[in-house]
């Protein structure tokens, strides 16, 4: 009896308790939103990112695994269909081909669709509402189960090249993330967060 | 009861009313003169086509208004990263027309201009480029580009131009290779410097303007680099401007306010009164706003260089009033004392203006400008000496000390005649026989410029791969057309002497845009937009890319084959292209357009040079700066040196006229000896002549002159004598110290002018005295 009810609290000890009641909860926002990511450390993602050029039919589709770092680095590790690392670390980026040595290193505001991307995924996984006003305007929507992110360009550069970008996600957790850019592009990202 | 002294007041009363006209003068002078700065002193009026080009280049070529910048001291990240926000900031200020470091930053319609155009422009298109297996090729090169996950914006420009030839026509826009690029900013090959250049604009005519922009860049450096340890190098003819200036400003101020010193020391010791100082500077204050009153009337502005040297040349005027001063007694009326010597002063002024006179009527305005300025200048201080002076003048009461234990020092006269005849004799031998070069025409030798920076500028301009702008290729027509289809001439000639190794490379304005002939025959060489269809569609098989991706491509080749061909006027709207064709390519007058080809590297100036000749096309020019300022300067020389010989032998006639034949003889015959002598020092000194020195020399003799005439004119007695050489040695004192202080200057021109006339007042007076200081015998006629 004694052994059974040891079993029985080690297995409700086990069980996750229920999270906090509702009255104590921080009002879904995007502060609540932002402050949570803010402390949640480095990230680690796969993605699947497809980019729809206006000139070619099919999307040229990319896998691989994501970083993120705080508060600035993140890296794009590039498997298919061209294995390749892409880092952008503060206001620099460098990419590497596999078998190459040539690292290409360039100031990231060179390429403002490259920049944008930096700034949509470090503002949103590391909770950096500055940053990502910097050159955009942020309106947040949806319910916590799923809402929505529209950064809209700024900077007169990047309204120039990039027309919006999307972010969707539920919970504290980023699933997508999409860039339309001035020119009919389309990069279309699906994040999965590893624990 | 106050006795009042009617005389002392209506003394101080017409001093009052001289210093306020002089004062009236200044300002007026101030108000209405036009000061001129350029090279165009020693531009001759008529002058062959080629020097007259040479000269507008010099001051205002493709590369007077460029800025060399360094940007040093910090990682190669850092200094792209502050070389990019300098040029951001330098392109957004109206200081500069244009600035470039590797990146072409053009916005998105300007670059649309290109890209529906560039067919017409650049160099000639291959017509294999649209053939289905040369578009499939970078086809398939650009698609695996476009999988990596960065930008590749050089893979999606394929799209627009699948030849290839965007690339081509942006490299015309630069000579050479152009410098290694990092971060896509151009650096030094060790990436140890971020280089850029800045184009200040044409707006800025001025010294001034040129300088605030050069500090306008520099306050932004600044703000904005990475890091305090960055430094920025500039270089480039307006920094060598600016540095000059600061540095002959800060330099004459001292050396002005050291001059004034002592000569007011010198002065005041002699005539023991303050008022005798301020009396002495109205002549020549007065001869300097007249001089340069008359200039500005007669040419319509003054010439920096003629305004500095006429009031150098009027100076020999302070001379006078020391001459009426030391002759000054309490015994006698002013007028009397002013009459014993009014014979040497006038022939000693109207000799010496009448030696300067022939250089007025000069092919070179500069020098011609000089000549009136001084003739102006000295006569009016004269006159002023002989009629306002003594009566403002206060008469000094005791006999000069001095010369008199000084005058006993003249015995030994015969004897030191003698000797500085043989020294003259020798030392002009010496020179002679030993082939001694005497002149220079080398402005460099004169430029205050510090080797240090000629040095940086050399290394700038090397790293960038900036034309040598030393020399260039002109051509003239009387269209923009004609002057682009004679460089389309040129350019294959140009190309042997670069592929023989006799020339690195050059830039005309043809190979970017193509005079509208040769457009129009490439419009008909392309193919057809339906052709290079056909092509597009056959190289695609397979690749998943649309048709309509070329659609833009295919407009630009029917936009080519319609007949609307590109003009200068066309790169308006890009206003960075705009200001390089502006650069090399404009108008120089109504009718008459001149085009620039820059050449660098150049290994054999004789073969271009022989090339250019070969083609005997009019119009055609090949210019050496650095040669073409030489012959400037050895004309200038000449044609001074000849003015200078007429005035002399003028002078010469006046003299021998107004003297007795022997006493004549006898003057002519010191001063040759001490301007022999003058010029040997000075060049056993290492001083080789350039055309200031000559101005110097004009002075040294003028002294020289009025020390003979008042040495060997006639005097009753002991104590005339005394004062007539108490006088010239104020005077040459006065001389000596002043020019002795300007040779301690650092800036080449100042102190070879320093060191010619105190070294020449010195001998002058040296010779004078053993000549005539004991002379009674010879009597003006």
């Amino acid at each position: 009896m004694l052994v059974r009810l040891i079993v029985l609290l080690c297995v409700v000890a086990l069980v996750p308790s229920p999270t906090p009641l509702a009255a104590s909860e921080t009002p879904w926002s995007l502060s609540a939103f932002l402050d949570h990511r803010s402390k949640l450390g480095e990230v680690q993602a796969t993605f699947v990112q497809e980019k729809q050029l206006p000139e070619v039919e099919d999307p040229i589709v990319s896998t691989g695994t994501l970083k993120f770092a705080p508060p600035d680095f993140l890296q794009m590790s590039v498997e298919t269909p061209t294995a390749e690392i892409f880092t952008i670390d503060g206001t620099r980026a460098s990419s590497q081909k596999a078998g190459s040595d040539r690292v290409r290193s360039f100031p990231v505001r060179f390429a403002p669709p490259l920049e944008a991307i930096g700034i949509g995924l470090k503002g949103t996984l590391g909770g950096n509402l500055a940053l990502m006003e910097e050159k955009f305007t942020v309106e947040f929507s949806g319910e916590k189960q799923e809402w929505r992110m529209l950064l809209t360009p700024i900077n007169r550069r990047m309204k120039r090249r990039i027309e919006k970008i999307e972010l969707r996600g539920q919970d504290f957790t980023l699933l997508t993330f999409t860039m339309n850019e001035a020119d009919g592009t389309i990069t279309k990202m699906s994040i999965t967060e590893l624990l | 009861m106050i006795k009042l002294n009617w005389m002392r007041v209506f003394q101080r009363t017409l001093f009052a009313v001289v210093l306020a006209g002089l004062g009236g003068g200044i300002f007026a002078l101030v108000q209405n003169s036009t000061f001129v700065s350029d090279l165009s002193f020693f531009q001759p009026e008529t002058s062959d086509r080629k020097m007259q080009l040479a000269v507008s280049q010099m001051n205002s070529g493709p590369s007077s208004n460029f800025v060399f910048v360094a940007l040093t001291g910090g990682t190669p990240e850092d200094l792209a990263e502050t070389s990019a926000l300098v040029v951001e900031s330098l392109r957004q200020s109206d200081h500069f027309e244009f600035a470039i470091n590797g990146s072409i930053p053009l916005e998105s319609d300007e670059l649309d201009f290109l890209l529906d155009r560039y067919l017409l422009l650049g160099p000639d298109i291959k017509a294999s480029a649209f053939e289905t297996k040369n578009i499939r090729a970078g086809l398939e090169n650009a698609l695996e580009e476009l999988k990596s996950i960065s930008d590749q914006p050089l893979a999606r420009l394929f799209f627009r131009d699948p030849i290839g030839h965007i690339a081509a026509t942006v490299d015309t826009l630069l000579v050479g290779e152009g410098p290694t690029t990092y971060d896509g900013v151009w650096f030094s090959d060790d990436l140890s410097a971020a280089l850029l250049v800045g184009n200040i604009s044409s707006d800025a005519i001025s010294g001034s303007q040129q300088v605030a922009a050069l500090d306008y860049m520099e306050a932004e450096f600044e703000q904005l680099r990475a890091s305090d340890d960055m430094a920025i190098q500039m270089s480039g003819a307006s920094v060598f401007a600016r540095t000059a200036s600061s540095s002959i400003q800060s330099e004459a101020m001292l050396i002005s306010v050291i001059s004034s010193l002592i000569l007011v020391a010198v002065i005041r010791l002699a005539f023991r009164s303050w008022e005798v100082v301020l009396c002495f500077g109205v002549p020549l204050v007065g001869g300097v706003v007249a001089g340069a009153g008359v200039v500005q009337w007669l040419f319509g502005s003054i010439h920096g260089i003629a305004f500095t040297f006429g009031a150098t040349l009027t100076a020999i005027s302070v001379d006078y009033p020391i001459h009426v001063a030391s002759h000054l007694d309490g015994n006698k009326s002013r007028w009397r004392a002013l009459n014993e010597i009014r014979s040497p002063l006038t022939l000693g002024a109207a000799s010496t203006a009448i030696a300067l006179a022939p250089m007025s009527v000069s092919s070179f305005p500069g020098l011609a400008q000089l000549g009136v300025f001084a003739v102006v200048g000295i006569a009016t201080a004269a006159i002023i000496t002989q009629t306002i002076l003594p009566t403002i003048l206060v008469p000094k009461q005791s006999t000069p000390e001095l010369p008199r234990a000084l005058g006993r020092g003249t015995v030994l006269a015969l004897p030191t005649q003698i000797g500085l005849f043989a020294l003259a004799i020798f030392s002009v031998a010496y020179l002679t026989l030993n082939e001694k070069s005497v002149f220079t025409d080398d402005l460099s030798r004169l430029s205050p410029v510090s080797p240090e920076l000629v040095a940086v500028d050399r290394r700038l301009r090397g790293e960038l791969g900036a034309s040598d702008v030393r020399r260039m290729i002109i051509v003239e027509a009387d269209t923009q057309e004609r002057v682009l289809r004679k460089q389309e001439r040129l350019a294959p000639r140009l190309d042997q002497l670069v592929k023989s190794g006799d020339l690195g490379g050059f830039r005309m304005t043809a190979q970017m845009l193509p005079s509208i002939q040769k457009q129009r025959s490439r419009a008909t060489a392309l193919p057809s937009p339906e052709i290079v269809r056909a092509n597009i569609l056959a190289a695609l098989s397979d690749t998943g890319v649309r048709p309509q991706a070329f659609d833009r491509f295919l407009a630009a080749i029917a936009d080519a084959k319609s007949g609307r061909y590109v003009r200068v006027a066309d790169f308006n709207s890009i206003p960075i292209l705009h200001a390089q064709l502006r650069a090399t390519l404009f108008e120089e007058e109504p009718g008459s357009w001149v085009g620039l080809v820059l050449l660098n590297d150049v290994e054999n100036a004789a073969a271009i040079e022989e090339e250019v000749e070969r083609i005997q096309t009019r119009g055609l020019h090949y210019i050496d700066l650095k040669r073409e300022s030489e012959n400037l300067m050895a004309n200038y020389r000449a044609e001074s040196l000849g003015w200078l010989g007429v005035g002399v032998i003028l002078a010469a006639i006046g003299i021998f006229a107004a003297l007795n034949p022997a006493r004549a003889f006898r003057m002519a015959f010191a001063i040759t000896i001490a301007m022999a002598l003058t010029v040997s020092v000075l060049v056993l000194a290492g001083e080789l002549l350039s055309p200031f020195h000559i101005i110097s020399l004009i002075l040294v003799l003028g002294l020289s002159l009025d020390y003979a005439l008042f040495l060997s004119r006639e005097t009753r007695d002991d104590e005339g004598r005394s004062r007539t050489l108490f006088a010239v040695l104020v005077c040459a004192s006065t001389s000596v110290a002043v020019f002795f202080v300007m040779s301690f200057s650092s800036t080449p021109v100042l102190s070879g002018i320093g060191f010619t006339v105190a070294v020449g007042t010195a001998i002058s007076l040296i010779a004078m005295t053993a000549f005539f200081a004991k002379d009674e015998k010879d009597r003006i006629t």
